[in-house]
């Protein structure tokens, strides 16, 4: 199912900014909110994953249902997750399309990297001390 | 021994708040009163998060380094460098950003803030057709009408509604909290959309149609206007024109909700100019709601040195500046830059996969006190003191005034400045005796 992906901050996201290697920072930033209607067509319940995939690059992602959400988007809040599924074109502006990227969501097993692994996939080394 | 120390300037956001009281227990933060959980945060969780000292990759493992042998490392890095791309600059103070300003002239780099990301949009609305703008003490003191637009300050800027709109005194108004009247326009029921007086919400992108909608209505020519704009029914665009031309002092906050979706600029343009057709019947102003606490400071130092507020190319040897093409993003995607200096951002985190790969690719040298997601991706990591709690600082607060932050506690790590002072004085010596 193609879902029109926002982002923005939250309060859980944004006090933890400091701390992008926490576990609170990890889930939050990694948790799709979706319209109940979208999680059923998908095939899954609460706190389940999903693959997102843009420009046939994927991450795996955490779904909670949101009413608030109407069908046929997410909200995601903004961290390496997210940027993970915006390209690099600007339109001339300097400003990539954070707020608008289209993602094909599936339901999945696999497991969610951490921040450090996906930097990892990125060509990264992770930090771990 | 407990001290409790008042006037502390939070670092967190744009709003500056300079009402925190902090404890400290024997040179740690041990409580913080007034701040929003944001602030809280800031505060609270600096004890044993920080970075003890610089950090460095060399090949699959990272090793701890002198700061001597990182200043040495930098210098070597940003002197043979043939487009180095000098990027963050809204987390420090803009003494900082002075140097960095500088420092790109130098090694004919380029200069660009987290602005690029944020509100770089608004900017190049601005130039376009202007600012009607005002401080905050305007909105907080006279203000009747507020709009919030693709904005989220419970969340984003926990204090901006209890300082200056919805839940502060006003000085012209007998009852502010009565007679204040809050719209909020979002694509999603936010928090702050719970505590709205009237919630729009639009589609997905709809912004710049709506504002078009709401101008034609202001203009008379609401006999133009379909049933439906972009999701919104015609009815509630009629109240919400109405509502805002009925205002005696009407503030407009706009966030990266519509800096960020298709139109970009070009929402922000309307938007302003929305605000000079209400101008026409009523007075109203216009301000972006800032992210970092001194992303307005990169703008300002920015365009008193160079002549531009962000994305400031020197390899011409004159600045340069034409966003899209000069941000950081955009030489970032490109694959141009073969060095790059992280002060006081976390492009990791914040940019798009493809600039964080090339930037795991060049010499990436961070400055940064605490493990973030760019940690993971860069080449080296200096940690510095933070700016509002062991550094002190210029930072510019969102409406434009400066607000100096206070140095509170003792840790002993070096400042930004002093960092980039030592960077600037060896690169400029080596290119003196190249």
């Amino acid at each position: 199912m193609k879902i029109r992906i926002n982002t923005g901050r939250t309060v859980i996201q944004g006090s933890h900014v400091d701390r992008k290697n926490s576990p609170e920072y990890f889930r939050e930033t990694s948790t799709l909110h979706l319209n109940p209607v979208d999680m059923m067509e998908i095939g899954i319940d609460d706190g389940e994953r999903v693959k997102a995939t843009t420009g046939g690059i994927s991450v795996v992602l955490r779904v909670i249902s949101d009413e608030t959400i109407k069908r046929g988007t997410g909200f995601l809040p903004l961290g390496p997750y997210a940027n993970a599924l915006v390209g690099g074109t600007t339109h001339s502006t300097g400003m990539p399309d954070f707020k608008g990227s289209v993602a094909e969501i599936e339901a999945t097993g696999e497991k969610i990297p951490t921040v450090g692994e996906l930097m990892q996939h990125l060509g990264g080394l992770p930090y771990g001390r | 021994m407990v001290d409790k120390i008042r006037h502390v300037v939070c670092p967190y956001c744009g709003c500056l708040c300079d009402d925190i009281m902090i404890e400290v227990t024997d040179g740690k933060i041990s409580g913080v009163e007034n701040a929003c959980t944001l602030g809280a945060h800031k505060f609270l969780d600096d004890a044993g998060n920080r970075l003890k000292g610089p950090i460095m990759r060399t090949g699959d493992e990272w090793v701890d380094i002198s700061y001597e042998e990182a200043i040495e490392f930098a210098v070597k890095v940003l002197s043979e460098a043939d487009r180095p791309l000098l990027y963050g600059w809204s987390g420090c103070a803009t003494e900082t950003q002075a140097i960095g300003a500088h420092l790109a002239e130098l090694i004919g780099g380029v200069v660009d803030s987290t602005t690029s990301v944020c509100h770089g949009p608004s900017i190049l609305a601005i130039q376009e057709v202007g600012h009607p703008g005002c401080t905050l003490g305007q909105v907080k003191n006279r203000a009747d009408t507020i709009i919030y637009w693709g904005s989220n300050p419970i969340e984003a800027h926990p204090r901006h509604l209890s300082r200056y709109t919805n839940y502060a005194d006003a000085y012209f108004l007998h009852n502010a909290f009565r007679e204040r009247r809050v719209i909020v326009v979002d694509v999603r029921k936010t928090p702050t959309a719970e505590i709205a007086t009237e919630f729009v919400q639009l589609e997905q992108g709809g912004d710049y149609h709506v504002l078009s909608a709401l101008r034609a209505i202001i203009r008379g020519r609401g006999d133009i206007i379909p049933d439906m704009v972009a999701g919104v029914p015609k009815t509630q665009l009629i109240r919400v024109a109405d509502m805002c031309k009925k205002a005696k002092f009407g503030a407009l906050f706009f966030g990266v909700g519509i800096t960020m979706t298709g139109g970009k600029y070009k929402n922000i343009r309307n938007a302003i100019e929305f605000v000079d057709e209400l101008n026409r019947h009523t007075k109203w102003t216009i301000s972006p709601m800032r992210g970092h606490s001194n992303v307005y400071g990169s703008n300002e130092v920015f365009t008193w040195i160079t002549g531009y507020p962000f994305a400031v190319d020197y390899s011409r040897g004159i600045a340069f500046y034409n966003p899209g093409e000069t941000t950081a993003v955009d030489i970032l995607a490109r694959k141009e830059a073969d060095a790059a200096l992280i002060m006081a951002s976390d492009p990791g985190a914040h940019f798009p996969r493809i600039c964080c790969e090339h930037l795991a690719k060049i010499p990436t040298i961070l400055f940064d006190p605490y493990p973030s997601a760019t940690t993971h991706l860069c080449t080296l990591q200096i940690p510095s003191a933070v700016n509002g709690i062991d550094a002190a600082g210029t930072a510019y607060r969102m409406d434009g005034i400066p607000i100096r932050t206070r140095k509170f506690i003792e840790t002993g790590y070096p400042t930004d400045t002093e960092l980039m002072e030592k960077i600037y004085d060896r690169i400029r010596q080596v290119k003196e005796n190249a």
